[in-house]
Formats: structure tokens, sequence, C-alpha cells
């Protein structure tokens, strides 16, 4: 049905995004304090909040919906009309984007309500706010957008706002170097969303969401077409979400202020990807041989990352490794067609990611920007409301029975070992990260909170951070545990998949064919994997609570030296992709300073030489001009008469 | 037919009222109360009520108004004609009228007594109404009144700053170059009325079809029409006229004067097939080469600019040769010109207004030497002038671009590949010359300030901000001007 | 009756003598002499159209033609005038200042 209200959604953020700017402004000339700083709080957050509250509307009255009709439409104009191309400023709402933009603009609103004050007394406050919001105004676009186009606006949106925020503190160079990294990863992967995209339109005439599932449920678009397409925009969402081998930009993006690595970097940008494939899930379903990769991708991620996150110093590039890694089990998820359980394993890591990188944020702050946790240790008594929080977060991520990420992720790991056939080998992958984030997560709270500290008590107290930080981490560390209660396994109480049937349950059951597994099987599944992570948790923290293991990390001894390193990754891109690029940039470069400069040098010469003998036409006597009119005239008149024209 | 003025009789002439109403109301007013500053609020709001009445028109897309099926709007037992796309044109045409008397507040009312005060105001309300009339017209008549009746005053608005000896040039240069060419379409004319004994333009395609003294007839009324829309070789006079005249009537002359002849050369053109594409093609190409060659060592931004124009005019041509070549393709046609037109004179109505701001703070000079760095010293002006410069140059994110882009989209579409790789290889050429405005503009050295201190003028800073969004808009949003 | 083609040929050759008086003449009042002799050529030829054709259509233009000469000779005068009381003459090969 038609409402178009809706489009104030993603309009309130962007009012927000407009006044914060013009706030700046003022910002530059006033040079801070406090009253401003509380007026760039209140138009973020409020924006933001009250963008949340019409989602809230928009959600109630779907639900008031007949379950097949829950779509709300809004089409503000017309965009572009040129040709076949005819796109309109439209966006749609329906049960799949409905839940996303729940999430962004709510635990948007919380993120935006914890950097108040986190970024207290910083000279870029509004701008900061400026670019907050119009991150959440340009993810809305993407989330809500009823075509390609418009979620490709979205897209390179949100990737401008990271790049912006990554650099916030751009007068760092590696800062500005992390920054550049991001945006020049992504515009790898961007390249394969626009080439998907226009094979797309070529073949069904129509960039709309709903045309291309048709077209694609109908047999409508060859199947070898389907799958480079499908593969091209797979690897659009290997650069947005970081997957192998587009990662590498995550663990840097880090840079930026821990609230935007929370809420860009772990619960809302870096899921567009999974959000671009259950929303063609249909096409991708149909495209063969695309959702195995998308399995196998996501597997290895999921494994790979997770052992780099085992062997950091740094409290948020284990966070973001885990980022990574989970976003891995989504692809895992939506490689075996269980769509489903990749969004409920989206919005629970959403909450509990959040709640990590907030509390990171909340240490780092009380740690005066010290972020290496082997100059931490027992902060447990010192910042006891973060970590009580933490812990929760931290419980939910590694998968201890009953926190959220317990049952989205057994959810994933069960529906893949019950997809059959090669699906035993991704489930063992799975599994096997997921003992070693349990892992990873208690080598993170016991360096962290547990031990002696390892830092100068003599010139540093930590001390606990102001209330606008810690109400979200509260009420995160609540949704990390209540979150579970949107998908109980043995089909006891799964609201979310109730919710997203409609939207996809015809891909699932198409992509999943008649795997069926029974109920002891997932009952053994189940304990085995919360055993394997309660039993990994304890070992971990044990094992680092006792020797903090700086000497694993050692570049040349250290067992842990290559995980530590990333696996040399970024040394293997700067030999192999960086440096010949580099090499043949420079031969171009020279070819273009030669041949291609000589060339335009010498046009350009003679175009001057000729001007010069135009010019005299200008002579600025009317008879003249007069005499050449005339004999325009006479010319015209001939050709006519004469049948020359 | 005599009667009853019918709704679209009403539809078309209420806009020229409004404008007629403005004049006469200032000219009372001048008679008894010579002392009152009452000019420019009368002409404004003349200004908008046209706009306002002209809605109707462009709101009548897709749903016929009551009492006419369908469109376009006939009026005036079918001597004007104008769909709902002409109507944005229109638009264009009131809103360079507007701003042209918003950028002379400051600068050409503080020129001399109040008599002069009403000739501006007066003239500035005519000079619309004669390009309403252009681009509507549908009859000898309706065509050669228009055209005469926006000539007129822009031939004295062109020499209004008397005391100076280029603005007094440019006038009489103007004037006399504009009554010889009005002499050819007049004759043109005869011709083709007595060839056909027609007056529409249906006169056109008959003069095709018939003996030579009709097919005379039509050289003749072309080389009248190509002369205001300044297609070599008739546009030597563009660059001095537009040099000499007061900067804010060069944007009116650059906006409307373009818009309405070029709609007027689309309603008399022949129609597809029987005259080929060739000819229009070769003009614009031969306009574009020759525009492009003579801004290439030009120091004055004024002229730079209206090379430009007649640049852009050549590329219109392009369109036309489109329509010759491919026959029913008349609607998607007009859609790309009426686009073409909106996008090309937001953009000039840009330039020149911020072009005049820099003047004045220049001494009066737009020479490059004198403008040297201005774009740093008074960046929103500077910035707006580097704005509408990039959409002249067709930069993609502009209203230029889409414009260049659906002519030349129709070019393609009608077969014409070749021609519009030309015609795409020479708008690179010009690039050369627009960044060089954007070099001047940003030069380190800055030029010192020459002249008397210039006046704060601030409602023309602020209305320089609406054509300077409608570039960015319509660059990302083509619709509303390009759907109609 | 004078035949039509016969009142179109001296159209034609008035209209001739008025480009030519334009290209050749340097007095900016005969140069506005040559257009109005142009632009009543046309007149002209409109009248011995409309005579042939047995319309009013062709008749009425003139009247058109007719108030717009007298309004752009007053528009011209003006503009003359004010050139002859900078310049003290009326040549117009002297309005060379803006040029490239």
């Amino acid at each position: 049905m038609d409402a178009p209200w809706i489009w104030l959604i993603p309009l309130l953020p962007l009012a927000g995004a407009a006044a914060n700017g013009l706030l700046h402004a003022r910002f530059l000339g006033a040079g801070g304090g406090a009253a401003p700083e509380r007026r760039a709080s209140w138009l973020g957050v409020g924006s933001v909040a009250l963008s949340f509250g019409v989602c809230l509307a928009a959600f109630l009255r779907l639900l008031a919906l007949d379950p097949e009709q829950r779509v709300l439409r809004a089409s503000l104009a017309p965009w572009i009309s040129a040709g076949q191309i005819d796109v309109a400023w439209s966006l749609a709402i329906d049960p799949l984007n409905a839940a996303m933009m729940l999430v962004v603009t709510g635990v948007g609103a919380l993120i935006h309500l914890y950097s108040t004050g986190y970024m207290h007394g910083d000279r870029g406050f509004a701008k900061y706010f400026a670019y907050l919001n119009l991150f959440v105004a340009m993810m809305l676009m993407l989330i809500l957008s009823d075509s390609l186009v418009g979620l490709f606006l979205g897209w390179e949106g949100v990737g401008l706002c990271s790049y912006l925020l990554i650099g916030f503190w751009y007068d760092d160079g590696e800062k500005a170097d992390a920054a550049r990294k991001a945006f020049v990863v992504n515009r790898i992967g961007d390249l394969g969303f626009l080439i998907g995209m226009g094979l797309l339109f070529w073949q069904t005439g129509s960039f709309s969401f709903e045309a291309v599932n048709d077209a694609a449920r109908s047999g409508g678009i060859p199947s070898g077409l389907a799958t480079v397409a499908g593969l091209m925009l797979f690897l659009g969402c290997c650069g947005k979400s970081a997957q192998i081998p587009l990662y590498v930009w995550l663990p840097d993006a880090m840079a930026g202020p821990t609230p935007v690595s929370a809420l860009i970097h772990a619960a809302t940008m870096v899921t567009s990807g999974i959000y671009l494939v259950a929303r063609l899930a249909d096409f991708f379903t149909f495209a063969p041989g695309v959702l195995p990769v998308i399995g196998a991708v996501g597997a290895a991620t999921a494994l790979f990352a997770a052992t780099i996150g085992l062997a950091q110093r740094d409290i948020k590039k284990v966070l973001a490794y885990s980022t990574v890694s989970q976003l891995g089990y989504m692809f895992l998820a939506l490689g075996v067609g269980a769509f489903g359980a990749a969004l409920y394993h989206l919005i629970t890591h959403a909450f509990f990611k959040a709640l990590l990188f907030l509390g990171a944020g909340s240490v780092i702050h009380a740690m005066h920007h010290e972020q290496d946790m082997f100059r931490m240790g027992g902060l447990r008594d010192r910042i006891p409301v973060t970590f009580r929080t933490m812990t929760v977060g931290a419980f939910a991520l590694a998968g201890v029975p009953l926190f959220s990420g317990f049952f989205s992720k057994d959810e994933i790991l069960f529906l893949s070992a019950a997809s059959g056939g090669g699906g035993w080998l991704l489930w063992a992958v799975g599994l096997t990260g997921a003992v070693l984030t349990a892992a990873y997560t208690g080598r993170l709270l016991a360096l962290t909170f547990f031990g002696g500290p390892r830092y100068d008590t003599r010139k540093l107290t930590p001390h606990e951070s102001p209330a606008s930080m810690l109400t979200p981490l509260r009420v995160l560390a609540f949704l990390s545990v209540a979150g579970g209660l949107l998908g109980l396994p043995f089909h006891l109480f799964t609201p979310l998949h109730d919710w997203l049937h409609p939207v996809l349950g015809g891909a699932e059951a198409a992509a999943r064919g008649e795997a069926q597994a029974s109920a002891a099987l997932e009952a053994v599944l189940m304990l085995l994997g919360g055993g394997a992570a309660v039993a990994s948790l304890y070992l971990g923290w044990k094992r680092f609570v006792q020797d903090p293991g700086e000497g694993l990390l050692d570049p040349r001894r250290g067992a842990l030296r290559h995980p530590a390193a990333a696996w040399h990754v970024d040394a293997f891109y700067t030999a192999f992709v960086v440096v010949p690029l580099k090499l043949f940039a420079a031969v171009c470069a020279a070819f273009d300073l030669l041949v291609v400069d000589g060339a335009v040098n010498f046009l350009a010469w003679r175009s001057r030489e000729s001007a010069e003998g135009v010019r005299s036409l200008q002579s600025g006597g009317a008879p003249e001009y007069a005499l050449w009119m005339a004999a325009g005239a006479v010319v015209l008149v001939a050709g006519l008469v004469f049948g020359a024209l | 037919m005599p009667g009853p003025l019918t709704p679209s009789d009403w539809l078309l002439a209420a806009p020229l009222l409004w404008l007629a109403g403005g004049v006469v109301a200032i000219l009372v007013l001048d008679a008894f109360r010579p002392a009152a500053r009452h000019e420019a609020g009368l002409a404004f709001l003349a200004l908008l009520g046209a706009a306002w009445s002209l809605w109707p028109l462009a709101e009548a897309a897709g749903e016929p108004l009551e009492g006419i099926p369908g469109l376009p709007v006939r009026a005036f037992s079918g001597m004007l004609e104008a769909s709902p796309g002409n109507a944005v044109v229109g638009l264009l045409c009131l809103g360079a009228a507007a701003l042209a008397g918003i950028l002379s507040l400051r600068s050409l009312c503080r020129l001399e007594s109040g008599r002069h005060r009403t000739a501006l105001w007066t003239l500035l309300l005519v000079a619309p109404a004669g390009m309403l009339v252009t681009l509507a017209s549908s009859h000898f008549a309706t065509l050669f009144l228009g055209i005469e009746t926006l000539s007129l005053p822009l031939y004295v608005l062109s020499a209004l700053r008397r005391t100076e000896e280029g603005s007094v040039e440019a006038g009489l240069k103007y004037f006399l170059l504009g009554a010889f060419a009005s002499g050819f379409l007049v004759f043109g004319m005869a011709l083709l009325y007595a060839g056909t004994g027609r007056m529409d333009p249906g006169a056109v395609t008959a003069a095709l079809e018939g003996g030579a003294l009709a097919r005379a007839g039509l050289g003749f009324l072309y080389a009248g029409l190509l002369f205001k829309l300044a297609i070599a070789p008739f546009h030597l006079w563009v660059a001095d006229v537009y040099q000499g005249a007061p900067t804010p009537i060069t944007a009116l002359m650059a906006a409307g004067t373009k818009a309405a002849a070029a709609l007027a050369l689309l309603h008399w053109a022949p129609p597809a097939g029987p005259l080929g594409s060739g000819a229009w093609a070769l003009l614009a190409c031969a306009t574009l080469a020759l525009a492009n060659l003579t801004a290439l060592n030009q120091e004055n931004l004024k002229r730079i600019l209206a090379l430009s124009g007649v640049a852009h005019a050549g590329l219109l041509l392009f369109a036309l040769a489109a329509l010759q070549a491919a026959p029913g393709s008349g609607a998607s046609v007009e859609a790309a010109v009426n686009f073409y037109l909106v996008a090309y004179g937001v953009s000039a109505l840009a330039a020149f207004g911020a072009l005049e701001l820099l003047e004045r703070r220049a001494g009066g000079h737009a020479e490059a030497s004198a403008l040297r760095g201005l774009g740093r010293r008074f960046p929103v002006a500077g910035g707006i002038l580097a704005l509408a410069v990039l959409s002249l140059a067709g930069i993609p994110g502009t209203a230029g671009f889409l414009g260049k882009y659906f002519v030349f989209a129709e070019l393609v579409r009608s077969g014409e590949v070749g021609v519009a790789l030309l015609g795409i290889l020479l708008t690179l050429w010009s690039f050369a010359y627009y960044l060089r405005i954007l070099v001047v503009l940003y030069m380190k050295d800055a030029a010192p300030a020459g002249g008397p201190p210039a006046v704060q003028d601030t409602p023309a800073a602020v209305a320089l901000w609406v054509p300077a969004v409608l570039v960015v808009l319509l660059g990302v949003w083509p619709a509303p001007a390009h759907l109609l | 009756m004078i035949p039509t083609a016969h009142v179109h040929i001296l159209a034609a050759l008035l209209f001739g003598l008025g480009i030519l008086g334009f290209l050749r003449q340097r007095n900016a009042i005969m140069l506005l002499m040559s257009v109005e002799l142009m632009l009543n050529s046309a007149n002209l030829s409109f009248l011995a159209a409309a005579r042939e054709q047995g319309n009013v259509d062709g008749a009425m233009m003139p009247l058109f033609v007719l108030v717009v000469a007298a309004a752009e000779a007053a528009v011209g005068l003006a503009l003359i005038i004010i050139l002859f009381r900078k310049r003290v003459s009326l040549d117009v090969d002297l309005l060379r200042s803006l040029r490239d």
C-alpha cells in the first residue's frame, strides 16, 4: 500500500546531517564549547531517534497487514528517464528491510547517544554528527530503495561516509591512509557491483528488485549470464562486507573513532552485502553455482579471520577480525540457502558486536586512548559497568548457551550440516572457527579485565565512562541476551523467521530443496557446539589470565607469529598487486607524458595557430558581419532552391 | 475567428497579460508619482504573476485541460501553440528577466534619473513577453511580432550604460544587424506565403514540396532565425554584443533569447525526411568548431562565455539533425531540446550572474588579468562561476552534462553515430577554454583590487544561489524539466 | 492588371537594393533606410500574394511590419543620436572598440 510518509525515515537523518553541517561552520568560528555541543547532540541523536520512531510506526503498519500483502511503497518523483532507463525515487518497505531498518535506526540511535559522550571536547564535534547522520540517511536509502540504482546510491553514500569517518582525524597520516585504503579496496568491489547491475539490466530491462527476482524465478535470465552477474554482485559484497579477498580494509578502518567502528564497521554498513544477497535471494538461488561459492568464501573467511583474531594486541583489531569472521558466518548461511538464519545472525551480531565495540571504546576512554591489551589488565574493578556489559557481549559472541549469539550461530552451523553433501565440510570449518572465536573472546576478557595492571598506575587511574556512554551499553547488553528470543531452536518460537517468511520463504525452499534433518541431529550438534564454545572460552581465559603470552607473538620465534601478522596478506598484496600496478602506472605515465601529451600539445599548438586566423573574422565591424550574414543567407537560399540541401 | 476567448486562449494569454499589465502599471504610476520608487516591486509582481499563470500549462502534462483535448495547447486559432515542456522554458525566460532585474538593483538602477529606471523595468517585462510569444509562435504574425518584441527591448537594454562607449556600441551593433536579419525574416515569410499561400508551420512542409519561390523564402526565413540563435556564419555579433552590454542584460540574452529562438526554430523546423540531417549537422559542426577556435585565445571572460553560448547553440542543431534523420522522434527530441535549453539557461545565468559580481570587485573589468585569483578572494561568487563553467563544459553531475547527453542520445538513436562522435569530440575540445576560466579564477597571485570598493549586493548574492542549486539539482534529478 | 510575378520581381529588386545599400553604406541612418527598403519590399510581396490568393492573411502582415518598422526606427534613431553625441559622426565603421 501507499505510504508517502516513509520518506521521513531517510530524510530526517539527512536533515540532521545538513543542520549539523551548518552548525559545524559556526563551530569553527566559535571554537567549540558546551552550548554548540549540546545543540549538535540534540540534532544528531534526535533526528535518528525520530527516524527510529517512524520506523516503528511503519513496522506496526506492516504488522496490521495480511502477511502476504506486507509492503509499504512511496514514490516521490521520477528520477532518470532516458530511453529504456526509467528510475524513480521510490522506497518499498517489506518485512526483510523492515527488520534491517529497525536495527539500523535503533542501534544507530544508541550509538549516536554514546558518541555524545565519547566525542566530547573534539574540535569536529558537529562535523562528526553531520557525517554520522549522513551515514544513517545513506544506509536507510540503501536498505529501503526498491531498485538497484537507489541501493547503489546508498551503497556509494555509505562508502563515502565510511571514508570520511575512518579518516576523521585526518591530521594523522596513518588514519588518512586507512581511509584511502578502505575507499580503494571498496572501488574494486563496486566495479563488480556495477558490472553485475549492468548485466541484470541488460537481461531484464529493469533495475527493480521485484523485476529481477521475478525474471530469475521464471527463468528469464540465461544461466551462464546469471552466474557471471551473481558472482560480480558478490564481488561487490566482498568489498563492502569485508570477505576474502577484499577484507583487508576493515582491520585498518579501526583508525576511525570507536563508535564509528561500532555503527559502520560492525553493525550496519558491513552487513549491506548480506542484505543485498537476501534482497535478491530468488536471483541468487536460481543463478547456478553462485551460492556454493558464497558459502565457501564465507566459511573460509570465518575460520581465517578467527585465527588472526587470536593473535592481535590491539583490542579493536581483535574485534575487527572478529567482525570479518562473523560476517563470514552470515555468508556461510546465505551459501547454504539459510537466508533467514543469515538475517538472524546479522541482527544478533549487530547487538553484541556494537556492544563489544562500545565497551572497547569505554575501555579506551578509561585508558586515555591506549588500545594495546598488553598494557591493560585488571580493569574489572576500575570500570565495573563496562566489564559486566562487555562480558555479556563476549558470551554472546563466543556462543555461550542461552545468549543470543549461541542461538543464531548454532542455527547456521546446524543448517549447513543439514544441507548435505559439502555441508558437513562447511559445518566442520564453521565449528573450528567457533572454537577459535570463543578462545580469542576469552583471551580478550582475560587480558583486559583480569590479572594485574600492566600499565603505569602512578600516571593513570582508569575511571568509568559517563552515563551517556553507559546507557547504550546496558541497553545493548539486554538486547544481546534477549535477541535470542527472535528464533529459538526446534521451531519452538521463531518470530523472525515467520516475519521474513513471505519474502524469503520461496527462495529458501528452492535453495535447500528437501534437505531435512532430525531434531535429534539438531540437539546433538547444539550440545557439541555449545560445549565446545564454553570449554574453549574457559581455556582461552585460563591460558591468558595467568600469562599474557606476549612471547607467542614474537615475530621471529613466537608460535602465533604468522596470524599476528595477519598471515602476511597485506605484504602479499603489496608485493603482487600494488607494486606491479605502480610499475604499470609508471609506464603509463611515461607513455602519457611522451606520446599522449605530445600529441595533445601538438594539437593545442595547431589550434592556437588556427585560432589566430579565425579571430580575424571578429573584426568588430558591423558591415563585415553583415556581409557574412548576407553570404550565409545566399548559401542557404541557393542550397534550398537548387536542392543541394 | 471572432467570438469569446476559449480556455486555451486564456491559458496562453495570461502570462502576457500579466507582463503587459506590469508595463502599463509602471508607466501610469510613473506619470503621476514620478518620485515613488515602485518600478522594481511592480515588475517583480508582474513576473511572479506571469510565472504563476504559466503553471497550469506545465501541469497540463498528460491530462487534457477543460475543453482542450490533449496536447499541445493551441490558442488564438492556432497562432500560438505550446506544449507543457515549453512552459518550463517559458519559466526559464521569466526567471532570467527576474535575475537580470535583481542583479541590476544595485548597479544599473543607480545609474541615472528616474526615467532611466522606468525604461529598465518596463523593458525587462517586455523582453520576456516577446520570448514567450516567440517560443509558442505557430504563425508568421506571432513569430515576427515575438522576435521583434524580444529584440527591441534588448537593443535598448544593451545600450543602457549610455556613458560607456562599449555599451552604446553593443546596442547599436546589435540593433543594426538585428534589423538586417529581420529584413531577411520578413522577406522570407512573404516569399513563403506567396509560394504556398500558408502562414503556419505547414508552409515549411509545403515549401519543400513546392517551387523555387517558396524554397527561397524558406532560406531567408532560416537566415533570420539562425541570426537570433547565433549559428555560424550569423554569429559574429554575439561576442561583441555580449561583451559590451551590461552583464545582467547579457545573462538575459544568453538564457532567454537563445531559448526562445531555439524553440521557434524547432516549431518551424522541416518535417523529418525530405531535407535530410546533413545540412543541420554541418551547420552544427561548423558553429561548434568556429566558436571553440575563437574562444581559445580570448582574454575577456565575457567573450569566452559568449562564444560558449554560440557553441551551445550549435550543439542544439544536432537535435534538429536527429529529428530529420528519424521520423516520429518529435516528442523525445522536443523533450531533449527543452531540457537542454533549461540546463544551458540556468548554467549561463549562474555564470554571467557570478561574473557580474566578480566584475564589480575588479573595477568593472572582465579581462582575465583583472579577475586573476578572485575565486579565492570571493569563494561564493567564484564557486558559483566555477560550478556554472563545469556545467557548461558538461562535467557529469551537472545539468549541462545531462543536457548534452540527451541531445547526443537522440542523435545516436536516429542512427547518426558518426555525427554524434564528431560532435562529442568537438565538445571535448571546448574544455580547453573552460579550464582556462577555472585556472584564472584560482590563480595563486591574485590581481590587486581595482576601482572603487564595490557595494555589498545581498539580493544578487542570494538570488544567484537559485540557478546554482538548479545546476546541481537538474544534474542529478533531470525529471522535472525533462519528462514534461 | 499587372501579373503577380512582376510585382515579386520588383520586390526582389528592392530587397536586393536594400541589402546592397546595407552592405555598401557607412552612414548609420542610411543603413536604417536600407532596412526599411528590405521590409517594404516584403510588404509589397505580401500584398501581391494576398491579392492573388484572395485571402486577407497576407494583407494583414504589412500592418504588423509597418508598426514594427516604426518602433524599430524610433529605437534606432535614439541609439544613433547617442552615438552622434559621443562621436560627432554617423560612420558605423568607427564602431570597432569591441573586437578581437
